[in-house]
């Protein structure tokens, strides 16, 4: 299994595990195929990063999972002021936790 | 009770008042008769100024071919306006230097208005406005009336902390629940005082409410979202412990596609770490 940010995904990956949406509302089931539709719904719906089958798959797969995870918790908790989410601010969101789960990787590896 | 608004301001003009040189250089504008070598002779009266201007402009911030060694070869460089923007903003940085604060990193805090200068600049060049130099001042300037409460009401200051802190409530409407304003109000208030541009003033008001900037909405939208991102982007702190409610609206009124997020974001790193070091003032 890999975790990836949704700017990451592409159309024939495999979900992992079921979406929820900002609101905890699921909105894609396990086992669905991604296409483009689906992609951009994941960014209509501020979805940041998904679980999908396989590993070592595209992009941010390389950074760790856990890396990820905390990255969207604090990014998510950094916009607790935020709560009606319009197109910018999702976006800016996606982009911020990205950046915060690159630099967490990368002081990661300095470190080792 | 509430505080007096007019008496703050009058407290706060002995912290510090419109530097000199920004006025003279003002005057030689409005002259029509400033040369490059007014300027100069204006800028070197102050020498650790000059010095900051000359590190400035040679920064990779502005990317010049060669290396500008002289004020007067920056002002016909950079330009007299630009030159005089970045003299305002580069002064009241050092000016506010000393000011006793307490809770605040004062470090953090200018590192933050900094950042939002840098954003706010970036921003204003996607959007190909005229003298992009007005809208890094402005990003500078954003939340000096913060550094005003924090210097001259610290009760006041730590009860606001605290409640913010307790309840999440953005800092501005916790300011505005125990003085009866905020800091938007305070800097635009003593921006006007100052008799900085009127587009200082409503920027300043209004960058937590761009939507009602009716004057000026465009560069309060810049200043606003260039706030937001900075501080998403934890680049130094300004108190807040999160980001402040975001308008979508000011985001369609600077009318940037969402593409040019990632980009903006990848500059702000970029140019930051370069302009940082030539402004900021390090704690004692």
């Amino acid at each position: 299994m890999a975790k990836i940010f949704v700017e990451n995904v592409t159309a024939e990956m495999i979900l992992e595990q079921p979406v929820k949406d900002q609101h905890g509302l699921v909105i894609f089931q396990k086992g669905t195929v991604v296409t483009d539709t689906i992609i951009k719904t994941l960014k209509t719906r501020g979805v940041i990063e998904i679980s999908i089958e396989g590993e070592g798959v595209l992009g941010s797969s390389s950074i760790d999972p856990l890396i990820i995870e905390f990255a969207t918790a604090e990014t998510q908790e950094l916009f607790r002021n935020n709560t009606q989410r319009g197109p910018f601010v999702t976006e800016l969101i996606r982009h911020i936790a990205h950046r915060l789960a690159l630099r967490s990787s990368e002081g990661r590896s300095h470190e080792n | 009770m509430k505080t007096n608004l007019q008496r703050l301001l009058s407290d706060a003009t002995t912290l510090s008042s419109v530097p000199y040189v920004y006025m003279q250089l003002d005057d030689a504008i409005r002259s029509s008769r400033a040369s490059a070598e007014q300027f100069s002779t204006i800028i070197s009266q102050d020498s650790s100024l000059s010095l900051r201007l000359l590190k400035i402009v040679n920064s990779a911030f502005y990317s010049f071919p060669q290396k500008i060694d002289t004020i007067s070869r920056a002002v016909i460089v950079v330009g007299t306006h630009q030159l005089r923007d970045l003299a305002l903003a580069t002064s009241i940085i050092n000016s506010f230097k000393n000011i006793p604060v307490q809770f605040i990193s004062m470090e953090s805090f200018w590192r933050h208005s900094i950042g939002c200068g840098v954003a706010s600049r970036i921003i204003a060049s996607y959007l190909k406005e005229p003298n992009v130099e007005r809208y890094f001042v402005a990003g500078i300037l954003h939340d000096i009336g913060r550094l005003i409460i924090v210097s001259k009401l610290p009760e006041s200051a730590e009860e606001i902390f605290s409640i913010a802190a307790a309840s999440t409530t953005p800092l501005y409407m916790v300011e505005r629940e125990v003085l009866g304003f905020d800091h938007a109000k305070v800097g635009s208030e003593l921006i006007q005082l100052w008799k900085l541009p009127k587009s200082f003033e409503d920027i300043i008001h209004f960058h937590h409410e761009p939507s009602q900037a009716i004057k000026h909405r465009l560069e309060t939208s810049v200043i606003h979202i260039a706030n937001a991102i900075v501080h998403a982007m934890s680049l130094g702190n300004s108190c807040e412990l999160f980001v402040a409610p975001i308008s979508e609206e000011a985001w369609t009124t600077i009318g940037l596609p969402m593409d040019v997020i990632p980009n903006i974001i990848e500059l702000i790193d970029k140019q930051f770490n370069e302009i940082i070091n030539s402004f900021i003032v390090h704690s004692p």
